[in-house]
């Protein structure tokens, strides 16, 4: 046990530089008959030392582009609105805000499977600006290129028996996402989405598959599975109520392509 | 009257603004969270609710004062209401080394830092210290915060940090020392 004579908490002020001339002479003056102090006083300075030199973490990209790019679209969308009183103008962009963000909050890791599976479920319609309906890979590509930062690839899967019915503009998380829909046997849909960020933010997945050197991410979500998968900065994720292995083949065949 | 187009700019602004002063602290506030929760997907989580809170709470945020500062008070506060509850406590084995970059400068104390043993040594008996003891230490050693700034972030007095570190100090040196130690392994 520490004698109540040692001054403990003053040897750390002397440590971290928080004493007057006075009271680090009357510090010093102790030390230099004192071993259980110097031998305190060396702990924590090689405490302090240690925990000083400790390498800096760096924050994964994805956190910075998340928050940097909700943000600036939030402000994007605002900007598109119809002119609306002071009031609701504040109370928009702050709730505007509020949502961007939440999104972050709300997109947790265990999501995302669910985010693309829910997307799955809605097809692209006609009509709407933010959807395509056509059976031509190139000309839907054309319409992402005019909607989203990113490249999208868009393949016939005739040779599957999967044909184009067309995509839409989402979102995967914050991400703005390209969705887009086959039909394939007995009406069968597949969808295969892409969105800007990293497969790490995805949870564990209920199974691995490795093909070509791609890695592919396998959640099951009741009859539906959805494979993700990594090209370049975007992750690609392929979502069917068909078999688990069809779905994974089709993932192969994509990414193949890729 | 207030146009619609200022009212606009203003929120463009003060976006601008939380990005200007708050997002510098990403990687501190990232870094901060990692060693207070050990997880990579906590750290995340805790990071992505603190810019959440900040951002909401901005307007409270006073220009040309500490907001590293003020973005550890944030994190620190969800910590110890939400993630220190619901989660148990880290142990030295799950600690996410490979998240770690270049080092900082040790300010003249290399030698004494590379007799307190490598940054794994080091990242263990940090994580093996409760986590009252182990925040301040990240606080004041880690991060270069003030013991007052550090009283801020605790929400607690000066004195408490200037105990609360003494001890923190003294058992991460111990622990060190019984790494130091011949045929001794981290527990």
């Amino acid at each position: 046990m520490m004698d109540r004579t040692h001054p403990d908490l003053e040897l750390q002020d002397l440590v971290d530089q928080r004493l007057d001339a006075d009271d680090q002479a009357r510090v010093e003056a102790h030390l230099a008959t004192c071993d259980a102090c110097r031998a305190t006083l060396d702990a924590l300075r090689r405490a302090r030392a240690a925990a000083r030199a400790l390498p800096r973490v760096e924050a994964p990209p994805v956190l910075l582009h998340a928050i940097t790019e909700e943000l600036r679209q939030s402000a994007r969308q605002r900007d598109g609105r119809q002119p609306v009183s002071r009031r609701r103008v504040v109370g928009y962009g702050l709730a505007a805000a509020a949502a961007a963000l939440a999104g972050l909050y709300l997109g947790r890791r265990e999501d995302l499977p669910a985010a693309a599976i829910d997307n799955a479920s809605t097809s692209p319609e006609a009509g709407k600006a933010s959807s395509l309906l056509t059976p031509d890979p190139a000309a839907l590509e054309r319409f992402f290129a005019s909607r989203v930062t990113f490249h999208v690839h868009v393949y016939d899967l005739g040779m599957m028996r999967y044909r184009l019915l067309g995509g839409r503009i989402g979102t995967v998380r914050w991400h703005p996402a390209a969705i887009y829909t086959y039909a394939g046997p007995t009406d069968a849909r597949l969808t295969c989405e892409m969105y800007p960020g990293t497969v790490v933010e995805l949870p564990q997945p209920d199974e691995r598959r490795e093909h070509n050197g791609i890695t592919f991410l396998v959640y099951r979500r009741g009859r539906t599975t959805a494979v993700f998968w990594q090209e370049g900065e975007v992750v690609c994720a392929a979502v069917s109520d068909i078999s688990t292995e069809d779905v994974v083949a089709l993932a192969f065949a994509k990414a193949i392509r890729s | 009257m207030v146009s619609t187009s200022s009212l606009l700019r203003a929120t463009a602004d003060s976006r601008r603004d939380f990005e200007r002063d708050a997002l510098p602290y990403l990687s501190a506030v990232y870094g901060f969270a990692l060693r207070l929760t050990h997880r990579r997907e906590d750290a995340y989580d805790l990071t992505q609710d603190t810019f959440l809170r900040a951002f909401q709470r901005f307007s409270a945020f006073t220009q040309g004062t500490n907001c590293k500062a003020w973005l550890f008070t944030i994190t620190y506060s969800i910590f110890v209401n939400g993630y220190h509850r619901q989660r148990r406590e880290p142990t030295a084995l799950s600690i996410d080394h490979d998240v770690i970059a270049s080092p900082n400068a040790p300010d003249g104390s290399g030698s004494a830092a590379a007799r307190a043993g490598t940054a794994a040594d080091v990242e263990a008996a940090l994580a093996e210290l409760s986590s009252e003891f182990r925040s301040v230490v990240l606080l004041v050693d880690v991060e270069g915060l003030s013991y007052e700034e550090a009283a801020d972030v605790l929400a607690c007095p000066i004195g408490t940090v200037r105990s609360r570190l003494f001890r923190a100090r003294t058992l991460l040196a111990d622990r060190l020392r019984a790494y130091d130690a011949p045929g001794r392994r981290r527990s």
